[in-house]
């Protein structure tokens, strides 16, 4: 039998709080009967439970030890007691306290728990994505280099090959650039059990020693080795080593296959190497070959993230500077290319947490609004304890104790409070952030708590602020009453309505404060319904999808992965349930794959288009996909020999360029300019627009028939007449046959690609709506608290109204309309705080305006019912009051 | 006030009376939680033992430690006789002002809404 303990933080409250002389035999007591419990009779849990309860009342009443002739803080201190004892005692106290009033303090506790709880939550968020720095060597000198395009509406893009290698060798602010491939790429690691797909990056070989990163095994590339060696190299992560490779010692020098091609293993990196520019398992060199660098495509393909570490010394805007004038440089020697094309960088840690930015920032202004809601709440609870407490701090200060030792037992009990609080907090932060990590987008990084130094002081900090203003307000209150007032009757009204108004300020902040949340929320909610309803221009029911990518060293040319393709495309036709089968480079949500210039084979020499949309689709992807033909016709199965690549374009292309003709039967050709020898596509038919990002309006786009430049990956989609996931067994039998090697990956309905488009936008709105409602709670309270406390103040009025004939709805009016005023003030300023906050939000919405008024005044309706609802209640039980009694009390 | 006794503090003489020789904090509990019902604190037991000893009434001995108590010690008390002289008292004040009573409370006490099972505090 297990040795059984009971509850560790019960014994250390028991070791730390009772009082030396019993602690022994109280602990001794509760340990036996405890063993007794779990071995006789009761469950482990209902043993903990009676440990717990018994901790907590023992504590409670335990503590009193000896009958003394008074409380412990009646007392003065006497020399030889030391600060040590009289904290322990105020402690105690404290706890004795929170036993006698359970009620009132788990609503302290779980107010405070939520606020540091959230707030601890989103904290951690925003510090792993966005403080967290990466781990590179002197961060502050990197920066990512983009190239910008006016002609083409390009903001921060990638940058073409050729000119970041100008810019390396003519820049001379920048000690050196390095490249990466922002987006990676699934290859097949074969040779193990079962061939696995391993998320690969392309880096040019100086990488690692621009980011300052050194390996912890082996080398890194050097920056040769960003072109075609004899032998290709590769670098793993820690985690791919561990993972695949069982952490092999003697990895270095081994040879890898990805897609069936060799690679040599150079180098693995450190377990807490970071690299936060994608999610890359292993990386890969460029590998591209003379030919490629040659041609004009290496300045017109914007396909890499170059990063520089600037010189010692050089600020970023004089690197800037220089960096612009190279660009205009470029701009006169590559006109055909580089018109247009200006060049900036924006520190590298900034630029890669931008996307995430203002998510995480909006996130963190709402955390903070709920931690002032629940400060709010604490502080007026808080405060209604210290005005019920008065009369026991006057007959203790009546008896001698001093006013220092009376301010000093309250914030003793307040931070009692709050680090009660804090450990709830980070209970409710620690389950939330479990939560916020199953809901999270692909585009934020796994969270974990993290009790790292920035998270556990900014949890002292609210922690501790909260303790000081919590504290310090009832505490200065109490010392400075009058005692001779408190002792007699009298003056608590007065006294009441002053603190009354303060609660009812405190209130109506709270209230708009929680106005700004529930707007918040309610616009994601309507923005998200908005997404929903775009017209995605496919049929996504039944529709299979999934990612293979045939292994470049077994199809070594694009005609045979092409063929690869449609064969298997072929075979899966004869699966039982498969309607229809298509692949397709990415699949609508998925965004587009490039952009051109192109230009028409009847357009003036000098006229041409620019950013039209590229995507590659077997002939089967259209009518898989659902997406109708409107004119001309699909692409042919098999394509001739020297038969041109045909494409298709959509309806967004034919309505801009053709609005009162047909572009079936034109030729297009993807560059400015055009001649005979150019490579020129029959555009063969039109199709309907698809929808290749979630918020975007449809674009041009030119699809064209797979065989043509089939992508290294293909997204296959299956249109099926039964449930999608349902074939996939002879799917994946069918890839066996013709290739064992090829690994299936992110296997998904259509439906849930479409939903996951929206994941980022679901996300923000769950956690905004969570809190809303956690707001929305805390303002009910905070206004019962206060109409309660209203009430009571007025018991002995409403008797006295109610015996002079007054009726109990008019009596309650009375009440609620005052609440009401409050409520309403808090409203008004909550509003006008949406108002003047709203463009902040602006960023994440779709389809509605900030100060959208529906949304204002359904919100303005939730709070004032909310707030009439808690204050009704204690209005309504006021009435019950029996007039008699309460005249005879006076 | 010197001699006169608590209802709580009777129940736990007479179950240190009871329990002889072995009377400590786990069989004092479980003494009157078997014989009333109430469940009672570890911590209220220690507090009125010590109120006792401190007028006299019992007096307190160290025992062994034991591998089921973490290796802690148990306490044994006694009755001393000042402590059976007061509960004697209080006992027979108690008899002797029931005498010919009890049918009439209890019928009464069959008639109570609920029993107050209300634990000390």
């Amino acid at each position: 039998m297990p040795e059984q303990h009971p509850p560790r933080l019960a014994r250390w409250l028991l070791r730390s709080f009772l009082p030396s002389h019993i602690r022994e035999f109280v602990t001794g007591d509760l340990d036996e009967e405890f063993r007794r419990y779990v071995t006789l009779q009761l469950s482990r849990r209902q043993a903990r439970h009676w440990y717990w309860s018994q901790t907590v009342r023992s504590l409670a009443n335990g503590t009193a030890g000896p009958r003394r002739k008074t409380l412990p803080s009646f007392q003065k201190d006497h020399a030889g007691k030391t600060i040590m004892t009289t904290l322990m005692q105020d402690i105690r106290y404290a706890f004795r306290a929170f036993v006698r009033t359970p009620g009132q303090m788990g609503l302290i506790l779980i107010t405070l728990g939520l606020g540091i709880g959230a707030t601890t939550a989103i904290f951690s968020a925003v510090n792993e994505v966005m403080l967290r720095p990466l781990s590179f060597a002197d961060p502050d000198r990197l920066v990512m280099l983009w190239e910008s395009n006016d002609e083409r509406g390009w903001q921060q893009e990638h940058a073409a090959p050729a000119n970041v290698l100008d810019w390396r060798e003519r820049v001379t602010a920048f000690q050196d650039v390095a490249f990466v491939s922002e987006f990676t790429s699934g290859a097949a690691l074969t040779g193990l059990a079962d061939p696995v797909q391993v998320i690969a990056s392309q880096v040019s070989g100086n990488t690692f020693s621009v980011l300052g990163a050194s390996p912890m095994l082996g080398r890194t590339f050097t920056f040769e080795e960003t072109w075609a060696p004899s032998e290709p190299t590769v670098v793993l992560s820690h985690d791919a080593w561990q993972r695949y490779f069982g952490g092999d010692a003697d990895i270095i020098g081994k040879t890898i296959h990805l897609d069936a091609v060799g690679f040599q293993v150079i180098g693995v990196m450190g377990p807490s190497f970071r690299y936060g520019i994608n999610d890359a398992e292993l990386w890969v060199p460029f590998l591209w070959t003379e030919q490629r660098r040659a041609h004009v495509w290496f300045r017109q393909a914007h396909v890499v993230r170059p990063i520089a570490r600037l010189r010692t010394g050089v600020s970023h805007e004089q690197a800037a500077a220089e960096l612009a004038s190279i660009a205009g440089q470029l701009q006169q020697e590559y006109p055909n290319t580089n018109e247009f094309m200006e060049a900036g960088l924006t520190p590298l840690h900034r630029f890669l947490t931008g996307d995430r930015r203002l998510t995480l920032l909006l996130l963190l202004g709402a955390v903070g609004v709920l931690q002032l809601i629940a400060c709010g709440n604490v502080a007026n609870l808080l405060m209604t304890r210290a005005v019920s407490r008065r009369q026991e701090i006057a007959v203790r200060s009546a008896l001698g104790a001093g006013r220092s030792r009376i301010t000093r037992q309250v914030l003793t009990e307040s931070f009692v409070i709050a680090v009660l609080g804090a450990f709830i907090g980070m209970a409710i932060g620690f389950t939330g952030l479990q939560w916020i990590n199953a809901l999270r987008p692909p585009e934020l990084p796994s969270l974990s708590f993290r009790l790292d130094w920035r998270l556990l002081s900014f949890t002292v900090a609210v922690t501790g602020i909260s303790a000081i203003v919590f504290g310090a307000l009832p505490a200065l209150r109490s010392a400075r009453l009058n005692v001779a007032d408190q002792l007699t009757d009298g003056s608590r009204i007065g006294s009441r309505r002053n603190s009354l108004l303060a609660a009812n300020g405190l209130v109506s902040l709270e209230i708009g404060l929680a106005v700004l949340l529930v707007v918040g929320a309610g616009l994601m909610v309507r923005s998200l319904r908005a997404l929903r309803t775009v017209d995605s221009g496919v049929d996504i029911t039944n529709v299979l999808t999934f990612e293979i990518t045939p292994p470049a060293g077994t199809y070594r040319t694009d005609t045979e992965r092409a063929e690869f393709v449609a064969q298997f495309l072929e075979q899966l036709q004869t699966v039982p349930g498969v309607v229809q089968t298509g692949g397709v480079r990415r699949l609508p949500y998925q965004g587009f794959a490039w952009t051109s210039d192109f230009t028409i084979d009847n357009w003036a020499t000098d006229q041409f288009g620019v950013e039209v949309r590229h995507r590659e689709a077997t002939p089967g992807y259209f009518t898989t996909m659902g997406v109708p033909l409107l004119s001309g016709a699909l692409f042919k199965k098999q394509l001739s020999e020297d038969e041109a690549v045909p494409v298709v374009v959509n309806r967004a292309f034919a309505d801009r360029y053709f609005p009162n003709e047909s572009p079936v039967g034109r030729r297009i050709v993807f560059d400015r300019s055009a001649d005979e020898q150019s490579n020129w596509h029959p555009i063969v038919g039109v199709v309907g627009n698809e929808r290749l990002s979630v918020t975007a309006d449809p674009m041009p786009e030119v699809i064209a028939h797979l065989i043509g430049d089939p992508p290294r990956t293909v997204r296959i989609a299956i249109k099926t007449s039964v449930p999608p996931l349902g074939v996939m067994p002879e799917v994946r039998s069918t890839l066996h046959t013709l290739n064992a090697d090829i690994p299936i990956v992110s296997i998904r309905t259509m439906e849930e690609v479409a939903s996951e488009a929206l994941a980022s936008d679901r996300f923000l709105m769950t956690l905004l709506s969570v809190f809303a409602v956690v707001a929305l709670g805390l303002a009910a309270i905070g206004v019962y608290g206060v109409a309660a406390q209203a009430a009571r103040a007025r018991t002995r009025e409403i008797g006295i109204r109610l015996a002079l004939g007054a009726t109990g709805p008019a009596i309650i009016g009375t009440l609620v309309t005052r609440g009401m005023l409050f409520a309403g003030g808090g409203v008004l300023l909550g509003l006008a705080g949406a108002a003047l906050g709203g463009r902040v939000v602006q960023g994440v919405l779709f389809g509605i305006e900030p100060s959208d008024p529906t949304t204002l005044l359904a919100v303005a309706v939730i709070l004032i019912t909310v707030a009439a609802a808690s204050s009704y209640i204690p209005a309504w039980r006021a009435t019950k009051v029996d007039p008699v009694k309460v005249l005879k009390a006076n | 006030m010197a001699t006169a006794l608590g209802e709580f503090e009777q129940l736990i003489m007479l179950a240190v009376l009871g329990l002889k020789t072995d009377a400590y904090g786990v069989q004092i509990r479980r003494a009157i939680e078997d014989q009333t019902g109430r469940n009672v604190s570890a911590g209220a037991i220690y507090t009125a033992l010590g109120r006792l000893e401190s007028r006299g009434f019992v007096t307190s001995r160290l025992g062994e430690s034991a591998p089921e108590r973490s290796g802690q010690r148990r306490k044994y008390y006694d009755v001393e006789p000042e402590g059976a002289a007061a509960l004697y008292r209080a006992y027979t004040n108690i008899q002797s002002m029931a005498k010919g009573l009890v049918p009439q409370l209890a019928g009464l006490a069959a008639r109570a809404r609920q029993p107050d099972t209300k634990i000390d505090a």
